[in-house]
C-alpha cells in the first residue's frame, strides 16, 4: 500500500513516467485526438502505462494532457475522457504506485498576448477539476505550461475545487525563460507562494541542455523538484519528428541532473520506457536533497526584486490629487495608466504601486483591469494598494507574479480581511502602524502595533519575513518632532522587531515650500538608516540639503530657517519657458506642452488656447504634411503634443459634454494586423474633439457590434492594408449599415481608394489622417 | 544582427532628410537588437507536382495555386521555415507606444525591418545548403502572396511544430502572433550552373521587381 504522495516524494528518489505521444506514434496511432483513446481504445493506453511501471516509474500520468474544452471542443464528453483516463491509469498503477492527473495547456494564449481571458481559462481548468475531485487520483500535475498567468489560473482552479496536492511544470528555453518571458525564478517564487507541493520543468529541451535550468531551480526552491526532459532536440526526417539523444546518453545526463540533488525524474517527448529504465539504473543510488532556500523578494513573471535597502516603489498610479488620472479612470483610459507605468519604469522604479481608489468607479473591476494593462507592458512587480477586500481579492487573482499588498493595519477587521488572502497567494504585506485609535504619537505605541500585526500574521501562517512595516510619515510643519518619531520607529522596527520597513515619505513635507528638497533629504536620511523600501515618485533622487536636514531633525523651530533659506529658491525653469504653445505643438515638444499648460493656461483663457494655438498649430502642421514639408513622425509628434495639453485642459477646466464632438470607433478589419495608419488617425483625430474608441486590429463585426451598443458612436473608421482583407472591409461596412444606417462609415488604408469606398457603401473615403479631419469636419463641425 | 535603417525609413515613408529621426531609429534599432533574440525553425521536404500545385511527400499537405506552380516549377524539394521576433517584441512595441505614438510607429517599422532582415539571413543559409547540393534556389514566398492561400499558414506551422518550439499562435482568421512573425517557402531545383543567367540572380535579390504597382513603399532599383 502506498504512503501519502507528498510524504513519499520527500523520502527517496521518485520516478515519473515518460512520453505518451511518442509511444502512440510508435504504435501507429495519431496524437491529434489522443485523449479520446481513453474511451475508444483503452487497452493501448493501459499497455503504455504498464510498460512505464515495469520500467521503474513510481507514478503514471493519465492520458488527459489535452482533456480540456478548448482542445477537445465544446461537444466532447470531457467527463468520460477524464474518468476513463483515471480508471485506466489506476488499473495499471494498482494500490502500490501512484496516479497523477495530467493537465496540459489550453492551447490558446491568454490576454494580453492572446484573446483568452483569465476567467475563461480558469473556468476551463475548473471543469476538469470538478470531474477529477471525486476520482482515484493521488496528485494533479499541471505541465508543459509556458505562460505563468495560465499556470496561475490552473493552480487556482484545482486548489479551489479539489483537495488534491498540485505539482506544476513549465517548459523553459535555454535562456532560462519560457517563450512568453516567464523566468525560472519568477515561476518558482510565484508557485511556492501559492503553496504547490512540487515544482518541475519539462519538455522543450533534452537533459543535456536542461541541466542549467535544473540548477537554477535548486537555488530558489523550498519544495521537492522534478525534471522531465525530451529525448534531445527534435529534427525532421522524412516528414517525421525524431530526437537526437538515445536512452543510454539520456540516463547519463539524468545522472548529472540527479547530482544537483533533484529527486524526481522522468521523460517527455521522444522518451520511452527504456529511457526511464536506464535513468532508474543510473540514478537510484545517488543521494538527493530536500531544498529549503529562503529568497526574500517579490517578482513578476520575468523580473525579480530582492529586498535590500532601498527598493523604490513608484507611487504615481494613485488618483489622490491628480485630476488627469482621475479623468482617465472615469473614462476607462488605461493607456494613460500604462504611460505612467512606463515612465516610472524608465525613471528607475523597482516596483509599481497601483491604487485606483476614488468615488464613482467600480474599484474592483478597475483595479484588475489596471493590473492587466500595466503587466502587459511593464515587467516590474506590483504593489496592490486598496482597502477594499473584493478589489484586493480579484487583483491578487489577476496579478502575475508575487506581489505586495498595501496594506493592513492593527485593526482586527483589517487583518481578518487581508491575511487569509496574503496567505493564499504568498504575498508580502505592508502593515501600517495605526489602528482603530488612529496614528499613535509615540514610537512605543507604533512598535506595539507592529508587533501585534506580526503576531496575528503568524496565526494565519504568515512568517515575519513577509511583513513590511510602514512606520508612518507625518508632516514636520505640524510638529517638528514628527520626522524624528518616524526615524526612531524605523530604527527600532529594524533592530527590535526585525522586520522590513517602508515609508511613503512625501507627507513629511506637507505645507512647506519646495517639498521635493525635503523629500529628497528625508529619503537620503532614511536610506542611510537601512529603510528597506520607499514609496515615492521615482524621479525623486536621494540628495541631502543641510537646511532641510536641520528641519527634519527638529532643530529648526517652525522650519523658519528652511523657509527663509530654501523656500524662496525658484526651481530652475526649463529652456522652453519662452516658446508659445503654438510652437510647442508645431515642433512636437510634449514636455514643453505640460510646462506651458502649468504656466500659461487658466480657466479664463483655455478656450482661446485651444482655438488660437493648439488647433491652429495642428492645422498648419497638417498643411505642411500635405505639401510634403513635414513627414509622418512630425505629424504624429505634433498630434501627441496637442493631445497632452488638451487632456490637461479637459481634466482641469472642461466638462465631458464640452469636450466631445462625436464618438468614433476605430478598427483595422478582420484578417489584417497592420495598424500604423489607424494609430495615426487616432492620434490626430482625438485632438479635434472626437472621443476615439480603439478596437485594435483583426476586428470582425461581432466586436464592432458590441462596441456600437456600448459606446453609441456617430462614426466608425475602418482600415485595411492588404488586398486580401478588402472583402472583409466590404462585408463589415455592409453589416454596420444594416445594423444602424445612421452611423457614418469612413474607410482608409494603403489599398483603399474612393471608387472602392463608393462600391462598398462607405460614407467617406479618407486618404490619410489629415483628410479624415477635413471630411469629418464637414459633418461634425 | 544589424537592422537596415534605410529600410526602416522606407517603411516610415521618409524620403530625404529629416532632423532627429535618425537618432530615434538608431536608438530603437540598438535596443531591439540587444533585447530581442529572433528564432526560426526550418524543415526540408521532397515534393511531388500535382494538378494544382505541389504535395509535400510523407505528409497530407499540399500548397496550391498558380503562383506555387510558377515559382516551384522544376523543383524537387522545398524548405519551409518560420521566423519570429518572439513575444518579447510585442511587449517592447507596447512599451514604445506607451511612451509616445512616434516612438511606437518608428519601433513598429524597426521591428518589421528586423524580421525581414532576419528572414534574409535564414534564407541565405537555406540558399547555401541548396547551392552546396549543386542546386539553385527559388525566391521565398509566403502565404497571402498572390493566390497562395493564407490558410496554408496552419499547415506550415503544424509541420514545423512552430507553436511548441517558437510559441507562434494562429488565430481563427489565420493571423499569426507574435505579429512580427514570418513563414515562407523556398524551392530548390537542379541547375546547370554554367548557363545560369545573371538576371536570375538579380531577380531573386530584388524583391520589388515582380510587382507592377507603383506604391509608396516601392524600393529603389
Amino acid at each position: 500500500m502506498r504512503t501519502n504522495i507528498s510524504q513519499r516524494i520527500r523520502q527517496g528518489r521518485f520516478y515519473l513516467d515518460g512520453g505518451m505521444g511518442s509511444m502512440l506514434i510508435a504504435g501507429g496511432y495519431s496524437t491529434s485526438n489522443a485523449e479520446m483513446m481513453n474511451v475508444t481504445n483503452p487497452q493501448v493506453i493501459a499497455d503504455i502505462h504498464k510498460q512505464y511501471i515495469d520500467a521503474g516509474s513510481n507514478i503514471v500520468y493519465t492520458n488527459t494532457f489535452g482533456a480540456n474544452c478548448k482542445k477537445l471542443g465544446v461537444g466532447a464528453d470531457l467527463v468520460s475522457v477524464i474518468t476513463q483516463g483515471v480508471k485506466i491509469a489506476r488499473s495499471v498503477a494498482g494500490q502500490d504506485n501512484y496516479v497523477g492527473y495530467s493537465c496540459g495547456p489550453l492551447g490558446e494564449l491568454l490576454q494580453p498576448f492572446g484573446d483568452l481571458s483569465f476567467d475563461d481559462a480558469y473556468n476551463c481548468f475548473k471543469q476538469q477539476a470538478e470531474v477529477v475531485k471525486d476520482l482515484d487520483v493521488d496528485v494533479v500535475v499541471i505541465e508543459t505550461i509556458t505562460d505563468l498567468k495560465e499556470l496561475k489560473a490552473a493552480v487556482l482552479a484545482f486548489k479551489e475545487n479539489t483537495n488534491l496536492p498540485v505539482w506544476t511544470s513549465m517548459s523553459f528555453e535555454q535562456n532560462k525563460r519560457t517563450y512568453t518571458g516567464t523566468s525560472i525564478v519568477g515561476y518558482i517564487l510565484t508557485m511556492q507562494g501559492m503553496g504547490v507541493d512540487a515544482i518541475g520543468i519539462n519538455c522543450g529541451l533534452g537533459p543535456d541542455l536542461m541541466f542549467d535550468n535544473a540548477h537554477e531551480m535548486t537555488k530558489y526552491a523550498n519544495v521537492p523538484l522534478f525534471v522531465k526532459p525530451n529525448a534531445g532536440m527534435p529534427y525532421f526526417k522524412d516528414g517525421k519528428t525524431c530526437y537526437d539523444i538515445d536512452s543510454k546518453q539520456f540516463a547519463q545526463y539524468m545522472a548529472k541532473i540527479a547530482s544537483l540533488g533533484i529527486s524526481m525524474m522522468g521523460g517527455c517527448c521522444g522518451t520511452t520506457p527504456d529511457y526511464i529504465k536506464q535513468t532508474v539504473n543510473a540514478t537510484k543510488d545517488l543521494p538527493f536533497e530536500i531544498f529549503s532556500n529562503r529568497f526574500d523578494g517579490v517578482c513578476s513573471a520575468s523580473k525579480v526584486v530582492e529586498f535590500a535597502p532601498t527598493v523604490v516603489i513608484g507611487e504615481r498610479i494613485n488618483p489622490t490629487g491628480k485630476p488627469r488620472l482621475k479623468q482617465a479612470l472615469v473614462e476607462g483610459d488605461f493607456d494613460y495608466i500604462v504611460s505612467l507605468a512606463v515612465e516610472q519604469m524608465e525613471q528607475g522604479a523597482d516596483i509599481l504601486d497601483i491604487n485606483v481608489g476614488m468615488g464613482g468607479i467600480d474599484e474592483t473591476a478597475v483595479l484588475s483591469k489596471a493590473i492587466e494593462s500595466v503587466q502587459a507592458v511593464s515587467d516590474l512587480p506590483l504593489t496592490l494598494d486598496t482597502s477594499r477586500k473584493s478589489a484586493l481579492e480579484k487583483g491578487l487573482k489577476y496579478t502575475v507574479g508575487l506581489p505586495i499588498i498595501n496594506s493592513v493595519n492593527g485593526e482586527e477587521q483589517s487583518m481578518q480581511n487581508v491575511f487569509p488572502l496574503a496567505k493564499k497567494y504568498g504575498a508580502y504585506v505592508i502593515g501600517l502602524c495605526l489602528d482603530q485609535n488612529g496614528v499613535p504619537q509615540t514610537v512605543q505605541e507604533r512598535i506595539d502595533i507592529a508587533k501585534r500585526i506580526v503576531s496575528v500574521a503568524g496565526q494565519y501562517g504568515i512568517k515575519k519575513d513577509k511583513i513590511i512595516i510602514d512606520a508612518l510619515t507625518m508632516a514636520i510643519s505640524v510638529d517638528n518632532q514628527n520626522a524624528n518619531i518616524t526615524a526612531e520607529t524605523v530604527k527600532r522596527l529594524r533592530d527590535e522587531v526585525g522586520v522590513k520597513t517602508v515609508l511613503g515619505l512625501s507627507n513629511v513635507s506637507f505645507g512647506l515650500p519646495n517639498r521635493q528638497i525635503i523629500n529628497a533629504t528625508f529619503y537620503d536620511m532614511m536610506a542611510n538608516e537601512g529603510l528597506t523600501t520607499v514609496i515615492i515618485n521615482p524621479s525623486l533622487k536621494r540628495e541631502c540639503n543641510q537646511h532641510a536636514k536641520q528641519a527634519l531633525l527638529g532643530l529648526d523651530e517652525g522650519c523658519s530657517e528652511y523657509i527663509s533659506k530654501v523656500g524662496g529658491i525658484v526651481q530652475e525653469q526649463t529652456e522652453g519657458a519662452k516658446i508659445t504653445i503654438y510652437d510647442a505643438v508645431l515642433k512636437g515638444l510634449k514636455g514643453e506642452c505640460i510646462n506651458l499648460f502649468k504656466t500659461s493656461v487658466n480657466k479664463d483663457n483655455f478656450m482661446s488656447v485651444i482655438d488660437n494655438e493648439v488647433i491652429r498649430a495642428l492645422n498648419d502642421l497638417g498643411q505642411k504634411y500635405e505639401q510634403g514639408k513635414a513627414f509622418l513622425p512630425q505629424l504624429i509628434a505634433g498630434a501627441e503634443s496637442a493631445k497632452t495639453i488638451l487632456d490637461e485642459i479637459k481634466a482641469h477646466y472642461m466638462s465631458q459634454s464640452q469636450s466631445v464632438k462625436a464618438t468614433m470607433l476605430l478598427a483595422t478589419v478582420k484578417g489584417d494586423v497592420h495598424d500604423i495608419g489607424k494609430n495615426i488617425v487616432k492620434a490626430v483625430l482625438s485632438n479635434y474633439g472626437y472621443k476615439i474608441v480603439d478596437l485594435g486590429k483583426d476586428v470582425g463585426f461581432d466586436k464592432i457590434k458590441l462596441a456600437i451598443d456600448e459606446h453609441k458612436p456617430a462614426v466608425i473608421g475602418l482600415s485595411a492594408l492588404m488586398t486580401t482583407t478588402l472583402d472583409n472591409m466590404a462585408e463589415i461596412t455592409k453589416q454596420i449599415k444594416q445594423y444602424n444606417n445612421d452611423i457614418k462609415v469612413v474607410v482608409g488604408g494603403a489599398v483603399v481608394a474612393q471608387d472602392f469606398a463608393d462600391v462598398i457603401g462607405a460614407d467617406i473615403y479618407a486618404k490619410d489622417a489629415q483628410d479624415a479631419v477635413k471630411k469629418l469636419g464637414k459633418i461634425f463641425g | 544582427m544589424k537592422i537596415d535603417e534605410k529600410e526602416v525609413k522606407r517603411y516610415l515613408r521618409i524620403h530625404g532628410q529629416f532632423d532627429g529621426i535618425d537618432d530615434v531609429i538608431s536608438n530603437l534599432s540598438q535596443k531591439a537588437t540587444s533585447l530581442l533574440c529572433p528564432k526560426s525553425i526550418v524543415a526540408r521536404f521532397d515534393i511531388t507536382h500535382v494538378d494544382n500545385g505541389i504535395k509535400l511527400d510523407g505528409t497530407e499537405v499540399s500548397f496550391e495555386g498558380s503562383l506555387i506552380k510558377k515559382i516551384f516549377a522544376g523543383c524537387d524539394e522545398i524548405y519551409i521555415f518560420a521566423a519570429t521576433l518572439t513575444l518579447q517584441s510585442e511587449t517592447f512595441l507596447k512599451q514604445c507606444f506607451a511612451k509616445s505614438t512616434v516612438e511606437g510607429v518608428v519601433c513598429d517599422s524597426v521591428l518589421t525591418t528586423m524580421i525581414e532582415n532576419y528572414c534574409d539571413d535564414v534564407e541565405e543559409a537555406i540558399d547555401k545548403k541548396i547551392y552546396d547540393q549543386g542546386k539553385i534556389s527559388t525566391k521565398r514566398i509566403s502565404c497571402g502572396y498572390g493566390d497562395f492561400a493564407i490558410s496554408s499558414q496552419k499547415d506550415i506551422l503544424n509541420l514545423l511544430g512552430a507553436q511548441k518550439y517558437l510559441g507562434i499562435q494562429l488565430n481563427a482568421n489565420n493571423m499569426m502572433y507574435p505579429n512580427k512573425t514570418v513563414t515562407a517557402v523556398v524551392g530548390a531545383k537542379k541547375a546547370d550552373f554554367a548557363n545560369i543567367e545573371s538576371s536570375q540572380i538579380i531577380a531573386k535579390n530584388n524583391k520589388c521587381n515582380d510587382c507592377q504597382a507603383n506604391c509608396d513603399f516601392k524600393r529603389d532599383i
